[in-house]
């Protein structure tokens, strides 16, 4: 990219783009540390107990990133929707689906061994695809706005969800699926299953051809101003409907290794459950840039273990995680708008000078 | 199933059922009117029920539960209002936040509030008021003419609404900053204060409707007690092109089909019941594929406003 | 953004407008390296809040627990859970056990029990414990059997002081995955008994023979819990009509309402009882705006008859036999897989007080009944599968 062609005004800017998460997340633990206090609990206890209960040894970090690894799948899939402009809040319902869908297909099927991974993982992609592109085809067909007909196909697969683990494939008549065999599962790299490495190998691939590519760069544009795109000829609406489906497939894809990677290997009440507007939280912090969405996962994996450890530790409710989060979020929002604000005066007021120039040259 | 024995109270269910819809679905209104786009109704719902339930149990009453869990509401909704309106952030952005944040501090609140002391788990509850002669109806006396008075303030409020846009001047001047907040600029309206008026509305009324949950539907405050009603309503805007009355069909027929689901679920005990709960949803979905129209929205929704910028 | 990009809408040929996207993409674009400073520095500054504070922090964590340890004839207890201890049903119950227990176990402590614990957290709670090398690690109910195969597996051989204890589980066809029950136990109350008591007093308090039952999920405990209800409820009176819901959550009461006036009006159901914590809640407002005087609930499991609750009529109360585990760390019995069995001999399964409702003559009806249901005369095995198949 152009890069030496910056100016300094601009480089300062990016530079400001990167510090906002930062910023936001520190000031989230602050406030944390401050809410903690007050409970009478020592934050700074509380903290190290995170830390430590997150990446502490090597199996907690494998832990840790077992746990950001279906995340970083729901992360990307919003990412890559919303650079295509497309609001996709149906993460999670793509993910269960594609859960479903490998399900399905190693248990219904009983394959095994690594026909049935090589199945399963493929019947998720194509589920979440399929849940993706119904939101699509509704668009724009319809019209219809997305982030309501996915939330509502969110519902819609948790329901279907609960028919495959207490009808189709129960496990005794038990509220949770059969496991799926030994052999089918997804193999141990380093003590994490491989999906985690699927899940860095992904984000980086994503990176690539949103940035590095000429059908990403279609997207982006897209996203940026469908409108002008049209006018230059791109495809818009197959463009979008393309984000949709896969955006979804990433998802699914990421209840498919979920569920052949993580124990109990089974599907069961609470199977991806919030992981898709997680996902919408992590994209959002990421600034939708593929890669920082990975490390981003990463935190909130470490949150959630961690914050496991520091709510039993020092004896607090679990709600101050969730607040810290939501606050890291906000904080992000807000930043990014306020960091952007001046930019935009700026350039209107730039906007405004060639315009009074255009006009004089005009006169 | 004897259909027109289980009626009347589908019909119950629908009226009870589609109350917090209807009073989130109102506020979102003002809020779409005046071009904000809020998602976080669902959020801001979970604050006004806790908050309605813990003040109204504290004080032990309800109707300051009411007003305060408002209060809270509007709070919560002025976060949004600053990250839209003054640093023109991303509105669905903005409104995913809050979903998460709200929550989790109301969540934390109950916490605080009822720990391990299981005395203050049960709050009061509203009494129902029957209308009457009009109660006594066969089939929709008791769905409609025996409620709470909440749920009466909230359908009196649908051609209050109705009312306001059409013939207030208030009114036209949210419309015209939905439409075009330039021009209305021009015309020497406040369009920046427009949109935190908006926001207040939405604000109180979101959290009204969560309230009621607590206050008339149930008297205990459990996490994810909104179990999306907020997004529904969100729905019922659209199908109900923006309007009042647009907006009480749509959240009654919401209501009807979660009746439906409920009747169907009591009648069918054996049946994999998961497809009926599914009724609801799936309905939102087709009766926007049928009468949900982008073109009929507020022109300027969703779009951020630069004052600057004419 | 998507500001500046509407702002350039009015551009004009279309080589300019593309040119203008190129360069806000490339404005807005962050490239690999400052991505990943971005996301290190996040991270980077989680840890280095952690740091700060890991000097004081691990030596007073690492304290407490080498101080248990050493310090001779003291436990520990913590308890993790899906719902909230005040959820006026399942947790409550389990949490008013532990309570319980630790009242006559003076050597014991309790930690903040784990409240809200989601699916893809539940392994990494149990770990927390195991790490503080907490005596007995309570998981109130079978999903976390499957969820813990592995945390038990690793503490087997690394924190031989921890113990499990999962109630509500069948270690015979729940935990096959398990490569080692032996810090494992659970509990399983009679649930023929407790589902035997509620039919009693629902035959007895039934004006029109008609009953309902609301579960939150199909366990094979709600199935049997049902069956029996409504067996015995039949050998009162057989022409007595069950409905059942089991799949209704645990947190929806506007479902519970909303079945329960379902059945009050196409069924007649004049008694409920429920399996569901809030969902009951939403059952017992349907049945009061019926009529307080005439619509009954039998509340589970715990105790909670009384003024502020006007339909209640009575409770069947589970205790957790959390004592009975105790005892045996204590004298390093505990263990192999073993199932406790709470029965009315050992107090495990029981009724709680009457309300006014309850005339003296019912109540002595009740008590003859209890007798029988104890002694296992009452109902036969067969009469409760029976119902059963039908489901």
């Amino acid at each position: 990219m152009a890069k030496k062609a910056l100016s300094p005004e601009e480089r300062g800017e990016r530079r400001m783009m990167v510090l906002t998460p930062v910023v936001a997340v520190l000031l989230a633990l602050i406030i944390g540390a401050i809410v903690i206090a007050c409970l009478g609990k020592n934050p700074l206890e509380g903290y190290a107990a995170m830390i430590q209960g997150s990446l502490g040894d090597a199996a907690k970090l494998s832990k840790t990133l077992e746990r950001a690894c279906p995340l970083v799948f729901t992360g990307l899939a919003a990412s890559f929707a919303y650079k295509c402009g497309v609001f996709n809040l149906g993460g999670e319902g793509q993910f269960i689906m594609g859960g479903c869908a490998t399900a399905a297909c190693v248990l219904g099927l009983g394959l095994e061994g690594p026909a049935g991974l090589a199945l399963g993982l493929l019947a998720g992609i194509v589920a979440g695809a399929v849940w993706g592109l119904l939101p699509g085809v509704m668009k724009i067909t319809r019209g219809l706005n997305e982030m309501i007909t996915t939330i509502m196909l969110n519902y819609v697969a948790m329901y279907f969800m609960e028919y495959i683990y207490k009808n189709a494939y129960t496990d005794n008549g038990l509220p949770k699926t059969i496991a799926i065999p030994q052999s089918s599962r997804l193999p141990e790299v380093l003590g994490t299953h491989v999906g985690v490495i699927m899940a860095i190998a992904l984000g980086v691939f994503i990176w690539y051809v949103i940035f590095r590519t000429s059908f990403g760069f279609k997207i982006r544009a897209v996203g940026m101003n469908p409108i002008a795109s049209r006018v230059n000829g791109f495809p818009v609406r197959r463009l979008v409907l393309l984000a949709f489906i896969i955006s979804g497939a990433m998802a699914g894809l990421g209840g498919a290794v979920e569920l052949l990677g993580k124990t109990p290997y089974r599907l069961a009440a609470g199977f991806g459950s919030g992981f898709g507007f997680d996902g919408v939280a992590i994209a959002l912090i990421a600034q939708l840039n593929p890669i920082a969405a990975i490390l981003v996962a990463f935190l909130f994996g470490v949150l959630s273990t961690g914050g496991t450890m520091m709510q039993s530790v020092i004896g607090v409710p679990t709600a101050i995680v969730e607040i810290i989060r939501g606050l890291i979020i906000i904080f992000a929002v807000a930043g990014m708008a306020a960091v952007k604000l001046p930019k935009i005066k700026a350039y209107v007021a730039a906007r405004q000078d060639a315009r009074a120039k255009k006009a004089e040259v005009n006169a | 199933m004897d259909f027109m024995t289980a009626l009347p109270t589908i019909l119950k269910a629908m009226t009870m059922g589609a109350v917090p819809i209807l009073l989130a679905a109102l506020g979102e209104v003002f809020s779409e009117r005046a071009g904000l786009v809020n998602i976080g109704l669902e959020g801001i719902m979970a604050i006004g029920a806790f908050v309605g339930f813990a003040v109204g149990k504290m004080t032990g009453n309800l109707w300051l539960g009411l007003l305060v869990g408002m209060l809270a509401g509007i709070l919560i909704n002025m976060l949004y209002a600053f990250c839209t309106v003054t640093l023109c952030a991303d509105q669905v952005v903005t409104g995913m936040a809050i979903n998460i944040l709200a929550p989790a501090v109301a969540l934390f609140g109950y916490n605080l509030f009822v720990g391990s002391n299981s005395a203050n788990a049960t709050g009061g509850q509203m009494a129902s008021v029957a209308i009457p002669g009009l109660a006594d109806i066969p089939f929709i006396g008791n769905a409609f003419f025996n409620q709470t008075l909440l749920a009466y303030l909230a359908f009196i409020l649908v051609p209050l609404v109705r009312y306001f846009f059409r013939h207030f001047r208030g009114g036209l001047s949210f419309r015209s900053v939905g439409e075009n907040p330039h021009a209305a600029e021009t015309l020497g309206i406040d369009v920046v204060r427009v949109k935190y008026a908006s926001c207040i509305v939405c604000g109180a009324l979101a959290a009204a409707g969560g309230a009621f949950l607590t206050l008339c539907y149930t008297p205990i405050y459990t996490d994810g007690i909104v179990m999306g009603r907020g997004f529904i309503a969100l729905a019922t805007v659209i199908f109900g092109r923006w309007s009042a009355l647009g907006v009480l069909g749509a959240s009654l027929l919401f209501g009807f089909f979660d009746g439906l689901n409920v009747a169907l679920q009591a009648q069918f005990q054996a049946a994999p019941v998961m497809f009926f709960k599914m009724i609801p949803y799936i309905f939102t979905i087709v009766a926007l594929i049928f009468f949900g129209s982008k073109h009929a929205g507020p022109k300027a929704n969703g779009q951020p406003y630069f004052r600057e910028q004419r | 953004m998507r500001g500046a990009a509407c702002a350039s809408r009015n551009g004009g040929k279309k080589g300019h407008i593309m040119s203008e996207i190129k360069k806000s993409l490339s404005a807005a674009m962050l490239d690999r390296r400052q991505a990943i400073g971005l996301g290190l520095g996040s991270v980077g500054a989680l840890a280095l809040a952690g740091c700060g504070g890991s000097s004081s922090g691990s030596s007073s964590s690492g304290n407490s627990s080498s101080g248990a340890g050493s310090e001779e004839g003291s436990y520990k207890v913590a308890m993790i859970m899906s719902g909230i201890i005040t959820d006026g049903g399942w947790d409550q119950g389990h949490y008013e056990s532990l309570k319980n227990a630790l009242a006559s176990h003076g050597k014991w402590q309790m930690l903040e029990p784990k409240e809200n614990t989601a699916d893809a957290d539940a392994a990494t709670a149990a770990q927390t414990y195991v790490d503080q090398d907490v005596d007995l690690i309570i998981g109130n109910g079978n999903q976390f059997a499957s969820d813990w195969a592995e945390v038990v597996a690793d503490a087997a051989d690394s924190h031989p002081k921890v113990h499990f204890l999962i109630t509500n589980t069948d270690p015979t066809s729940e935990m096959t995955d398990y490569e080692t029950l032996g810090p494992v136990e659970t509990v399983l109350p009679d649930f023929k008994q407790t589902g035997a008591l509620a039919g009693v007093v629902a035959g007895l308090m039934s004006k029109t023979k008609s009953i309902g039952f609301i579960g939150g999920m199909k366990l094979p405990s709600t199935l049997i819990k049902y069956s029996a209800y409504l067996a015995a409820a039949r050998k009162i009176d057989p022409s007595i009509q069950g409905q059942y819901n089991f799949e209704a959550g645990f947190t929806d009461a506007s479902l519970g309402t909303n079945l329960t006036q379902q059945w009050i009006a196409s069924n007649n159901v004049d008694v409920m009882w429920g399996d569901a914590s809030a969902v009951d809640n939403g059952a017992r407002q349907a049945l009061e705006a019926a009529g307080a005087d005439t619509h009954f609930d039998i509340a589970q499991p715990i105790d909670i008859a009384g003024d502020d609750q006007p339909t209640v009529v009575t409770s069947t109360i589970t205790d957790w036999m959390i004592g009975q585990a105790m005892d045996e760390i204590e004298a390093g019995t505990f263990g192999d897989g073993k199932t406790i069995t709470g029965d009315m001999d050992n107090g495990g399964v029981s009724l709680g007080k009457f309300s006014a409702k309850v005339s003296q003559e019912v109540q002595d009806k009740i008590k003859e009944y209890s007798d029988e249901i104890k002694a296992g005369t009452f109902i036969t095995d067969d009469e409760v599968d029976a119902v059963k198949s039908t489901l």
